[in-house]
Parts: C-alpha cells; structure tokens; sequence
C-alpha cells in the first residue's frame, strides 16, 4: 500500500474520519495502532511478529534499566537490547550478505566453502523501526528520556503508520509527548498538509517514478549505451532519489499532520549544499542525527585528535552506507562520503571559509552536486563490477553511441532542477500566497492541482527506493 | 457545512481540469496509428509480422519482400511489431487487422520467442497501446490472465490500466514520456530509413557490433541459459495460443522464433513441444552462428542494422522454402 494508490487514499480517509470522530486520545490510540499494523500486515502479516517482538524488547529493557540504579543491571538489559534488535536486523538484512560475502573471499583465496544462506525476504522498513527503537532504549539508558508506562503508546510510536516503513526516524522524545496531548481538528492546519501531501505526491509520482522507468535500463545494462546517455542515468537518478525520499518524507509529514501529529524535517534542500559536511545536514536528517549522536559520539566523535576523528568519521560512514543495504556498493557509497568529510574536514581547518560571494558560493555548491551524482551512480549499480562499467561506459568512446534518454529528458531534468531552484528560492512567498487566498479559491485551486497530478502519474506503481532499506 | 462546500468544490475542480487535461493529450496509440495507415494502403499487403521487439526491430519489411521476389514469391509484407507484446495484445492486434478485411492479406507470422505469461502489464506500462486495449471489451480476458498467472501480475496494474482508458489518469505521464511523440516505425519500411541516423536511433539499431567483452558476457549467459531446463509446456501453450486464435482470425500461421541469448528458449524447444504448426526457431547459435558474432548483435536481445538485414533475409528464404514444399518444388522443413 504505497502513499500514491488509490487503497492507500481509500484506507487513510477511514482512517482519518475514525480518528477525528473519537472524543479522547484514550480511544484515537489503539486505533491509530489498529490501523498501522493493519498498514504493515498489507505487506505481509507474518512480519508484524517482528514488529511486535522489536516492541516488546525494547519496551521491557527500558523498563528494567530504570527500575534498578546497579550500573552493571543496566549495562547487561542494554545490551540485551542492543543486541536483541540488531540480531533481528542482522538476520533478516545482513545475514545472507555476509556469509555470500565470505564464500566468495573464500573462493577468492583457493578454499572452495559454501555456507548457507537464508534467504529470507526483507520485512519492508526493518531498518526504520529498529532504529526508532534502539534510540528509546539508548536515550532511556543514557537519561535522557523519561519511560513510558504505557506499552500501546510505546507500541504506536514504533509502528505509527505515516513513518513506519521509510521514515523519518522519529524519536521518542519527540513523539511520546504528543500522544498525551488532546488535539482538536479546528487546530490544525490542514491546509498546510494538503499542499505537502500534493508536493510530496508530486515528487513521488509525477517526478520520481517516471524518471525511474526511463533510467532503469540503463542501470540494468550500462555496457549497451553510450556516455552521454549514462551521463543522462546518473543525473536521473539523483533527482529520481531525492523526489523519492523526500517526497515519501513529505507525504508522511503530511499524512501525521493531518492526524495530528508532528514529525520531523527530513530533508532541506541538499543539493544546494556548498560542502559535503552541509549536505549531510541536508540529506536524510533524522538518519545524519541518529548517526551523530548513537554511533559517531559515543565513539569518541572529534574529542580525541583528528586521526581519531578521522577512524570515528569512516566507521560512522562506513555503517550509515551499510544500513541503506546490504551490499558492497552502499558500503563503499558511504565510505566515499566518508572520505570526502575527511578531505573537506582537513580542507576547512587548512584553509578557513573566506566571505562569501557569489561565484564561489556556486562553484562549491556544483562541485559538491557533481560528487553527490557520481556518488549515486555507484549508489544505484547493482553491483561494483556494474558500476565500473557505468563510469568506463561514460569515459569510454567504445561503447555503441546510443540515444534512448536523449534531449527530451535532458529537457526534463533540467526543467525539474528549474523548478527546484525556484521552490527553494520563492518557497516562503508561496507559502504565504497559499495561506492568505479564500477556501473557495484554495479548495478549487487544490481541485485542478489534483487532475493535473494524477494526470502525470503512472499507473504502474514503483515502489519507495527507501522501503527496502 | 463549510467542510462539505469545499470538497464539493474541489471536486467540481478536479472533474472539470480531468477533462481539460485529458483532451490535448489525448492522442491514439501507436497500434491505432499503425493500423489506420494499415486501413488505407493495406490493399497491397500478402503477409504481416505480428510480435514484440524482436518484429518491431529487426524484421525489415523491405529487405524481406526483395529475397521473396528474388526466390519467385513476389510478397508485400507488413511489419506490426510492438515492444514485448503479449499474448493477450498479440490476439487483439491480430483481431484488429481482421477486421480491416485486407483483401490480399493471408499470412501472419508470429513472433513467440517471449516466455509463456509475460509480464506484459509490467513490461509495458504506461504506454499507450497498453492503456487503449484496456477496455470493457477486454475485461474478461485481462482477468483471465491475472488469474492465470496472479504472482506476474498485479491487479492493480490491470485496474488503473482500465482507469487510465477512461479518464486521464496517466495521460500526461505518457506524454511527458515521450510516447505519444513516437512514429509508428513501420510506416517506414524502405530500407534505407532504417540505415539512417533516425532509423537506427529509432530501432537503436546500432551499426557496431557488441565489443569482444560484452560478447563474451552475452554468450556466456546464453550458454547458462541452455543448460537451464527448458520451459517446454509454458512455451508450447503459448505459441498454440497464438497460433490457434491467428488461425481462428482466418489467417495461415506461421510462428517464428528470433536469435537472441538472454532466454532459454532452448532450440529443442519446438521439436519437444510438437506443435501442430511450422516454427521457425533461429534461436541456435549451432545452426546460426552469424546472429550470434559480435558484428550483427546490438546487445544481448536484439540484432544489429546488419543483423537485422540478415535476420529479414533468413526468413524470407525460410519462408520461401515452405512456399516451396506447397508448390511441390522442396523438402519441408519445419524447424
């Protein structure tokens, strides 16, 4: 049940009605956690075990850490959840990766051993809500949250429809306190959400999923074309996983506002970032700060000299690549992000930030966006060996000269980075403008938004690229 | 009551810009394009390909028509073939060029080289062919193929196919795809539209052949192909589906399979399989080494320019030959 099917429209209005119709929080809860699972089991039901088991984990380790004061007690229920929840996505993600992985090194060096794999599927979101989890536990252990008693309030803040399955990684400390507070419908701004709902859902439907089925050939078999068309590839697909993501974040933010609830930003506008530094800022915020503050701080972060710093840097990369996807690629994605923090961390403290002008302001920001696409064509190759023949296929003039993206969609693309441009520039005036027009004119105007959205969305449905993170 | 004045508003709004949206892009389809040139010059035609890229790219209709004549069956032959058409299109397509009641047309040779059930919804989304034979008329037989094969084929696929049909759901999406710009390739079947920049880039019919590593690669997985147990009874209920509905239409079925080296269409297949029908399966780099050197293929499916002259030129001998055996003059040959 993806945000852009018409099940989904029809299973958030029942959805939506039920829960606005109930008097009290008391029994908007245990239906907004009726209807999450029932939005999880649509993908397979046999997975909300999992959830359930994740939940039940978590919930109990908390409440054991802080029933005692004993340093070691705590420690060891920690762990227990630590480990607990990384073994469950460790079995499900990582597992067959890595036993494919050590069977071919062992193939590599002579010794012919094979290992089984499981071959399990992979529960959409896994990564998400064991995440969202493993902050609570953490955050509880550290002191920084207070419990809750409440195990359905626990429950729902893992497995909260809107977010469950691509994000944004909500923490508890920002959620479990909405869930006490009554909300009454004429407090929110539904017009605010409608016009992200239908940003997102543009982004998602009308950009993203048509750019997908153009470039997928490409990525499927870089060695048929030629430079100018993988050239083309590569810079669809950065725009194809930007109005992916942040679409999908936008619809989430939406669909929770509309039920009154507040999540996270996810994403600002990365691709005008002026360094990498600024762009991990920008791009998948609430993983960036999950990142920072349970894997690269408690490491030691940048207090113990700057090689320390440096190995903490390409660990935390290193791993973030590897929650995207167990692959090579994504672990070398993130080690080239790595790398590049590094070099601009090194960069920055050599030769500090003069004023600021335009032309250079700029150049850092096209330089940045060039490393940020050649970083995503590795990102998207289905394997390295694929992936060094997308980069041999774009320097390379053996390859059969090929014209299948063309000019139309070089047209396309740099349209959408146009409108990009001007969305981030005239953002807040158009905020306003929305704000201050008469609900007739809104609710005509939102009217012949939606003709036109649904007119440019495909009927085939393209998954969420992050669903199967 | 404020609430419901806006949604009704809104409403009003959306219905009203459905239908003006909907009308500038609003074109017909390729196969509709195809098939109203083929209503008004198809006087002249003896024979029509019928299949998916494997027709629409490398059967050249010229070059077809010439080895005809030259063997002594002077022949004008049509090419309607479409990327990876099904089963379910191929019959509509067919039943379509009936009902043009072509006055000279009596052969349709059919491409199956595609596997049993593919997956033609997911193959060909969005198009506009795909969206215009979603109709109530084809209800029941889009139904029966999703509950003929309901884990290749979503139903939700099929349903906003038929949406699609009927309002502009996706309209500008085809648009914006470029599709409704699109020649119908086989209005230009002279030879040399397709030697030129814009018949090769049309066909991506490249004039080079594959590198030697890409080659290799190619030939590799066709060798992994053939040691992969061929799918007989799948492949055998398709290509009689084709064959019995052509035949049906009245037409003389001939069904064809092409060189290519990523499916396991495995050469066994058709003596395996023992149909009822003459299939001439070129899908045998054994007995038909060329389609398979690096200068006549442009990738793992298809044939290059050169390729696809010598693919045009192997069938009209093929077909010449069966002709032959008709006439008393040849030996039959039905592989």
């Amino acid at each position: 049940m993806l945000f852009t099917e018409f099940p989904f429209l029809a299973f958030f209005a029942v959805c939506f009605g039920v829960h606005w119709a109930l008097p009290s929080q008391r029994e908007r809860k245990p239906w907004l956690l009726l209807c999450s699972y029932l939005f999880y089991a649509w993908w397979d039901w046999r997975f909300l075990g999992l959830i359930l088991l994740v939940t039940v984990l978590n919930y109990a380790a908390a409440l054991r850490i802080v029933a005692t004061t004993d340093p070691r007690t705590r420690k060891r229920w920690i762990r227990a959840s630590l480990v607990g929840s990384l073994s469950v996505l460790g079995a499900f993600k990582y597992f067959d990766f890595f036993v494919a992985s050590a069977t071919e090194m062992l193939r590599t060096l002579g010794l012919g051993a094979e290992f089984p794999v499981l071959q399990i599927v992979l529960p959409v979101g896994i990564s998400f809500f064991t995440f969202q989890a493993l902050s609570y536990s953490l955050d509880i252990y550290r002191g920084k949250l207070r419990e809750t008693r409440h195990f359905f309030d626990f429950a729902l803040y893992i497995a909260f429809f809107p977010q469950l399955v691509a994000g944004p990684i909500v923490r508890a400390r920002d959620f479990l306190p909405q869930l006490e507070r009554l909300r009454r419908f004429a407090d929110i701004d539904v017009r605010r959400y409608l016009v992200l709902f239908a940003v997102g859902f543009f982004k998602k439907a009308c950009v993203s999923n048509n750019v997908s089925a153009a470039i997928d050939p490409l990525f499927a078999a870089p060695w048929d074309y030629g430079s100018l068309d993988l050239c083309l590839a590569a810079l669809g697909y950065t725009i194809q996983i930007y109005c992916d993501f942040s679409g999908y974040s936008d619809m989430a933010i939406a669909i929770a506002g509309l039920l009154g609830y507040e999540l996270t930003l996810n994403f600002d506008f990365p691709y005008f970032s002026r360094n990498v530094r600024e762009f991990w800022r920008r791009w998948h915020i609430s993983l960036s700060t999950w990142l920072r503050d349970y894997l690269y701080v408690p490491l030691g972060g940048s207090r113990h000299g700057s090689f320390l710093t440096g190995q903490n840097l390409m660990i935390t990369m290193l791993l973030g690549g590897l929650w995207h996807g167990a692959a090579w690629t994504f672990v070398c994605w993130g080690g080239l992000h790595g790398a590049a923090l590094l070099v601009h961390r090194q960069w920055s403290s050599r030769w500090p930030a003069r004023a600021d002008s335009a032309l250079r302001d700029w150049t850092a920001r096209t330089a940045t966006f060039v490393w940020v696409v050649f970083c995503f064509s590795l990102f998207r190759s289905h394997s390295l060996e694929s992936a060094a023949h997308f980069w041999s296929g774009i320097l390379s003039s053996e390859n059969p000269t090929t014209d299948v993206l063309g000019g139309r969609w070089a047209v396309i693309f740099l349209g959408t980075a146009l409108l990009h441009v001007l969305s981030h520039r005239y953002r807040d005036k158009l905020s306003g403008r929305i704000e201050s027009v008469s609900a007739t004119t809104f609710s005509f105007a939102y009217g012949a938004v939606c003709a036109g959205l649904l007119a440019f969305t495909p009927t085939d449905s393209t998954p969420f690229i992050y669903f199967q993170f | 009551m404020t609430t419901l004045r806006n949604i009704l508003i809104a409403a009003a709004a959306f219905c009203l810009f459905c239908w003006l949206i909907g009308k500038p892009i609003d074109r017909p389809s390729e196969t509709t394009r195809t098939l109203n040139y083929l209503a008004e010059h198809g006087d002249e035609y003896d024979l029509i390909f019928v299949g998916p890229s494997y027709v629409e790219r490398q059967i050249i209709p010229a070059v077809f028509d010439a080895e005809m004549t030259r063997r002594g069956h002077p022949m004008r032959s049509f090419n309607a073939g479409f990327a990876a058409m099904g089963n379910e299109e191929h019959t509509e397509i067919t039943r379509r060029i009936r009902d043009l009641a072509l006055p000279k047309l009596e052969w349709v040779v059919s491409d199956v080289t595609i596997r049993a059930y593919l997956r033609f919804e997911l193959e060909n989304p969005m198009k506009s062919r795909t969206i215009e034979w979603h109709s109530w008329r084809n209800l029941v037989r889009v139904l029966r193929y999703y509950i003929a094969a309901p884990v290749q084929s979503k139903l939700w696929t099929h349903v906003s196919h038929t949406l699609a049909h009927y309002t502009n759901l996706g309209l500008g999406a085809l648009w914006l795809r470029g599709q409704a710009s699109l020649t119908p390739p086989i209005l230009e079947s002279a030879p040399d539209f397709f030697s030129t920049p814009a018949g090769a880039r049309h066909h991506r019919l490249g004039k080079k052949g594959v590198s030697a590593k890409v080659h290799e690669k190619l030939m590799d997985r066709y060798a992994r192909c053939a040691r992969m147990k061929p799918e007989v009874s799948r492949h055998s209920d398709r290509a009689l589906d084709i064959h019995t509905a052509v035949s049906d239409l009245g037409f003389r079925s001939i069904l064809v399979i092409a060189p290519v080296s990523y499916r396991c269409t495995a050469p066994d297949w058709v003596d395996a399989a023992g149909l009822p029908v003459t299939v001439l399966a070129f899908n045998d780099p054994e007995r038909y080494p060329a389609f398979y050197r690096p200068e006549f293929r442009l990738n793992a499916n298809h044939l290059n320019y050169a390729g696809a002259v010598r693919y045009s030129t192997l069938l009209a001998m093929r077909i010449s030959a069966i002709l032959d055996v008709e006439k008393g003059v040849g030996r039959p040959d039905r592989r």
